[in-house]
């Protein structure tokens, strides 16, 4: 037996204090958040404005879970917030152009995952670096979204029946039919990774692509399918995205790229105990929840417009640091104790 | 009676641009056979093992596998031919249990879903049936290199392979327990699977192997049973000439006291640490898996802090410690893990080589890297080592695993203020002839006046090499040996 193999070391490895409050920091975070703005303003707890952070959250949710797919396989797809906006514009135009309303909404979300599909092609057919992939990608559907409304806000005179269940319907009368998406989908999102083989995969190909590539994973393949998540997910979002506002416009979800950003990564820790941060569904889909909180809670407390922007940019810096550090603390803790001698 | 053969090799040629790895191989490997390879550095075992598994595709000749003629274009394809293989560098998730590592790409579903019971039951069976006892349900990360070892060797004989390809299996593994995955390779040798063995342990080789196949120069030059070889043939056919010694000659060269601890503790592992190194000594630090070699190493080298007692440095008190400070007290280290920590992976070799140096000897003007000097510094640590490579800008992935660990070595000899260098595992993995080199290296560094501590898992080169010994087990120092005072044996019951 190798029973003498290894010497564990006397001390067990169980979490350390700041591993834990990473692990449901988060968590408390927002506790904590809900509970101060309630305190502050009695307007915050209401049913009507908790709909309304859910709301917010939703778009920005999935948007984020759709970054975090491709950060997941160790890519970086920055385009998904113009991706999404282009989804709406296309899905009002068609409306606008008295195609069938399911039709129009189907053809939207193809043209997420198109996009997606292309991302995912100079990546892995012309070996380009994700981040300058997208980047470039960006660039050139904002150009196209510009042509496309002419820089206007467009709009049909006329909405189909049932255009603005999925941004403005209620399910029971309770629950946002948005929110119910989102919930839905980062569900389906943590079982697929978590419980089926191509979810382990794309989390095997993002830890360590050289152990998936001997072990005959199919890479390739695993890549497009997390850009096929990333490009369903921004279809989502931008059918909600058209449905909400009803007007397609340049710029409608440039708003949501900071909290897309910070959600991506503020959900890295979640859950994960005393291992390394690794972006999650369930954490991503909290952090959105929980900025929604933050940015609903500064307007409720009528703070200057310009503070969102501070305490967002402020709150990325402090998440990219915190991971950086716990992501090195841990590297250091495992190099040692896992030396030979 | 002549066993069934199960892959044959014949006229093999790899060609990559410039360098012909693989000159007209042959090769032939039976049912049932535990094969050994042996060779340099550079002499192709990677290559063609590569190729076995499907990485590369030979640029010219015949693969047959089971009497059929065979191309592997992907790792899959020879997965599903039933070829298997462990390497060198470790290939596991870390995030993932040893349980899921072991059964990565070949999980069991029930109804679309990861069976994650039925893998951990079948995962216990296996290790009932191999006797290898390592935790399965935490994450690997949390394991040491030998332990995630064993979980690799447990994935590539879950799928109950045809071959076995073990690429210096037993590099990370204490030798007492090498036994126990001789068993495993017994066991299944009786079952029917075919194993290449590479090594460059001679005992080892020599041990548990059939047949022995010796390359030298992208070309095997030798096959023939274990039983009629012997270690000056085998090293002959490796490195073409005779090699009567194994070690250089130890000529004593201490001088003052250099490094004292004193009742050193890490509030961890090592306590009432007591040991003194000599400037010009080469001081041995030996004992199990986790007895504390390495963690002293790291603590004196300031990658860790001490929790109580002092480290003394010429008879100052050191502090705090950190590398950097370390490095400018002359303190280096050489880490175990080359591929993590000593090199830089998209830095080529010069750059590799210099990079101690960017700023004292290379820098110009506002900081620039002075081109010529770095290239004529890069030349003079390369030949003082006897690298095998193409040119200074190939890429250090290129390069095979002794080469590199010459550059981890090497790139601090150049440094004149060194006073103390700490080698963690310098000839892991490294064949006969380039640790001779590294031995005379090590010798040459005692010469120069340099305290060497010297930490291996190999007693015999510790044996070989160094001036003294200390003996560690369970986080501190249970005996202190001269060089007239070695003995195997004695060392073994200590350490244990």
């Amino acid at each position: 037996m190798v029973s003498k193999l290894v010497e564990t070391p006397k001390e067990s490895k169980s979490a350390r204090p700041i591993e834990l409050l990473m692990s449901y920091g988060v968590l408390l975070i927002g506790i904590l958040l809900f509970v101060y703005f309630s305190a502050r303003q009695p307007m915050f707890y209401t049913s009507s404005n908790i709909l309304t952070i859910l709301r917010q959250a939703s778009v920005i949710g999935l948007i984020s879970l759709a970054m975090m797919t491709t950060v997941i396989i160790g890519d970086f797809d920055i385009s998904v917030t113009v991706n999404a906006n282009f989804c709406a514009i296309v899905i009002i135009l068609l409306i606008m152009n008295n195609v069938n309303l399911y039709l129009a909404l189907l053809i939207g979300m193809l043209c997420s995952i198109l996009v997606s599909f292309f991302n995912c092609f100079a990546v892995v057919t012309i070996g380009l670096p994700s981040f300058v992939a997208t980047i470039a990608v960006k660039f050139f559907l904002e150009g196209v979204c510009r042509g496309l409304t002419g820089g206007q806000q467009v709009y049909p005179d006329v909405f189909p029946d049932g255009f603005h269940t999925f941004g403005r319907g209620m399910i029971a009368d309770v629950i946002p039919v948005q929110v119910v998406i989102f919930l839905v989908s980062t569900a389906i999102l943590a079982y697929l990774i978590q419980y089926t083989r191509h979810g382990r995969y794309i989390t095997a190909l993002g830890e360590s692509p050289e152990t998936s590539f001997h072990v005959g994973i199919n890479i390739k393949k695993i890549r497009f399918i997390a850009y096929l998540i990333s490009g369903i997910l921004i279809g989502l979002a931008g059918i909600i995205t058209a449905s909400m506002y009803s007007v397609a416009s340049v710029g409608t979800t440039d708003g949501y790229a900071t909290p897309i950003l910070i959600a991506t990564f503020l959900g890295a820790s979640f859950l994960r105990g005393d291992q390394l941060p690794l972006p999650n569904p369930k954490g991503t889909a909290l952090s959105a929840v929980i900025l929604a909180i933050l940015a609903n809670g500064f307007t409720m407390l009528g703070v200057p417009f310009y503070s969102k922007q501070i305490i967002q940019g402020g709150v990325l810096v402090f998440t990219v640091i915190a991971v950086s550090i716990l992501m090195n603390r841990r590297r250091a803790i495992e190099a040692t104790t896992n030396s030979k001698a | 009676m002549k066993a069934a053969v199960l892959l044959e090799i014949k006229n093999l040629i790899k060609s990559f641009p410039g360098i012909t790895a693989l000159n007209n191989v042959d090769l032939e490997i039976r049912e049932g056979e535990v094969h050994g390879v042996i060779g340099e550095n550079g002499a192709g075992k990677s290559t063609l093992c590569n190729i076995i598994t499907g990485i590369y595709q030979p640029t010219k000749g015949d693969i047959y596998w089971e009497g059929k003629k065979v191309t592997f274009k992907s790792p899959k394809e020879a997965l599903n031919a039933g070829i298997r293989m462990v390497y060198q560098e470790r290939n596991l998730v870390p995030s993932l249990t040893g349980a899921q590592n072991i059964y990565l790409g070949n999980e069991i579903t029930k109804k679309g879903r990861i069976d994650e019971k039925e893998i951990m039951s079948r995962v216990r069976k296996l290790q009932a049936s191999l006797g290898i006892d390592v935790k399965v349900d935490v994450p690997v990360s949390k394991l040491a290199t030998a332990e995630r070892q064993l979980i690799e060797i447990m994935r590539a004989l879950s799928q109950k392979p045809k071959l076995l390809i073990l690429d210096e299996p037993t590099s990370s593994i204490a030798e007492k327990d090498v036994q126990v995955l001789f068993q495993v390779i017994k066991k299944i040798k009786d079952e029917g699977t075919s194993v290449i063995f590479i090594s460059h342990k001679m005992e080892e080789i020599f041990s548990i192997t059939d047949r022995i196949s010796i390359f030298r120069d992208g070309q095997k030059v030798y096959t023939g049973d274990s039983s009629e070889l012997s270690e000056e043939l085998v090293i002959k056919h490796m490195i073409n000439r005779d090699l009567s010694q194994r070690y250089p000659t130890v000529i004593p060269h201490a001088k003052g006291k250099l490094l004292e601890t004193v009742d050193l503790g890490d509030g961890r592992l090592l306590h009432d640490i007591n040991i003194t190194v000599k400037a010009g000594e080469v001081v041995g630090f030996y004992g199990l898996v986790g007895s504390g070699r390495t963690e002293l190493a790291e603590l004196l080298f300031g990658l860790t802090s001490k929790k109580k007692g002092a480290i003394k440095l010429n008879g100052e008190e050191l502090e705090t410690l950190s590398p950097s400070l370390a490095i400018k007290n002359g303190v280096l280290l050489t880490p175990e893990d080359r591929k993590e920590h000593g090199l830089f992976d998209f830095f080529d070799i010069k750059k590799n080589a210099t990079i101690p140096y960017v700023k004292e000897k290379l820098g110009g003007f506002m900081g620039a890297i002075k081109a010529k000097e770095e290239k004529t510094l890069a030349q003079e640590i390369a030949e003082k080592l006897g690298l095998v490579y193409k040119n200074l800008k190939q890429s250090v992935t290129e390069l095979s695993g002794g080469n590199k660990q010459k550059i981890v070595i090497g790139k601090w000899l150049v440094n004149e203020n060194m006073k103390l260098i700490i080698m963690d595992e310098p000839t892991q993995g490294i064949d006969v002839g380039t640790k001779f080199e590294i031995y005379i290296l090590i010798r040459d560094l005692a010469k120069m006046g340099v305290g060497v501590i010297f930490i291996s898992s190999e007693l015999p080169e510790l044996l070989g090499v160094c001036d003294r010994l200390y003996v560690f087990k369970e986080g501190t120092v249970v005996t202190d040996l001269p060089r007239e005072k070695f003995d195997r044996e004695k060392v073994l019951r200590y350490a244990l």
